[in-house]
């Protein structure tokens, strides 16, 4: 990487982004060394404001203040939605979550959509005529 | 409060880790390809690290191949790896599949002269559609290709191949007279397992505690 000077410490930011929460995991480059841990749990106090961007955001900037003070200043980000037989499109706290990642000072490496995308798929649960509530 | 009691602990424990730099293997030029940290060196052992062939080679038009190495050995700071394959981008091979032109895959086994077992993936795309027969004999001279290839080459040759597009553009060249094609990328690939013993290459114990 042209970026790439010997003395920085790159990670991975792993953000899992459903319609239910978002967690924003910060590891170092194999995935096996948490760094930060954050989700939209820890920053509102009900359950369906975890998946809103306002949560996202936070999330991510606490995520990132405790990676820049362990010395983690570059990241790849792996974004990810629920994928399976469930929604492959990223919730609403992605994008708000990738942005804050930028804003709070760290060098973002390249972003890639890592949904697990089954070749076939079980049956989404539900039933033919749909979830009826 | 517990919060800060928590956190102060694990900064403690973040502190006691060292950081180990990781090396590429003799076919991706030795060069650091990134830094994992760890309490205990034998922690490392068996961890995955993913990078692109940006980073190595320089060349930003390679940005979209992602290789995956395996740490085997670790000594002093420094941890030795082997490339246990590849794959593409995914938005990258989403840009090469278009409607109305035809995507031919294949799925193949090649053995190297020193005993790897490597499983490849491998792409064509044409111009426009193509009939049946004609995939049909564009994934025969694929599996022609692999399999001449596959005993030529050791194993770090072959991953060098597959990665710069050689033997992809060995089967373009020869699947060309067939239909016209837009493209033939080495999908993926994967090691499935390792051949003669080394000291390198040697199987990864499996015991993590």
């Amino acid at each position: 990487m042209s970026k790439f000077d010997k003395g920085m410490k790159w990670g991975l930011a792993n953000i899992y982004s459903s319609y239910n929460n978002t967690i924003v995991h910060i590891t170092d480059l194999t995935g096996a060394e948490t760094v930060s841990f954050q989700s939209g749990g820890r920053i509102v106090k009900s359950d369906r404001e975890k998946p809103s961007p306002y949560a996202a955001m936070v999330s991510a900037t606490r995520a990132a203040q405790e990676a820049l003070e362990k010395g983690i200043s570059g990241i790849h980000i792996l974004i990810r939605a629920p994928g399976g037989h469930k929604s492959k499109t990223p919730g609403p706290g992605a994008q708000a979550s990738i942005r804050a990642l930028a804003r709070a000072g760290m060098i973002i490496g390249r972003i890639e959509d890592v949904t697990p995308v089954p070749h076939d798929t079980t049956r989404r649960p539900g039933g033919r005529r749909g979830r009826r509530v | 409060m517990s919060e800060q009691k928590t956190t102060a602990k694990l900064k403690d424990k973040w502190r006691q880790k060292k950081w180990y730099v990781v090396v590429a293997p003799g076919a991706f030029g030795n060069v650091e390809i990134g830094k994992t940290l760890s309490d205990d060196p034998q922690k490392l052992v068996g961890r995955v690290l993913g990078t692109t062939l940006y980073n190595i080679t320089e060349d930003f038009s390679l940005l979209h191949v992602n290789l995956h190495f395996k740490i085997t050995r670790v000594e002093g700071d420094k941890a030795y790896t082997i490339f246990i394959g590849h794959d593409l981008a995914r938005d990258y091979l989403r840009s090469l599949v278009r409607r109305g032109s035809s995507r031919i895959d294949g799925m193949f086994n090649m053995t190297t002269k020193d005993g790897f077992k490597v499983r490849v993936g491998i792409i064509a795309l044409s111009t426009v559609r193509t009939k049946s027969s004609q995939k049909h004999s564009i994934r025969r001279l694929m599996e022609d290709t692999v399999n001449k290839k596959s005993a030529q080459f050791l194993y770090d040759e072959l991953a060098q191949q597959l990665v710069l597009g050689k033997i992809a553009s060995e089967i373009y060249n020869a699947a060309k007279s067939v239909y016209p094609l837009r493209k033939i990328e080495v999908r993926k690939s994967e090691l499935v397992s390792t051949g003669m013993p080394q000291s390198e290459a040697a199987p990864v114990p499996a015991t993590t505690k």
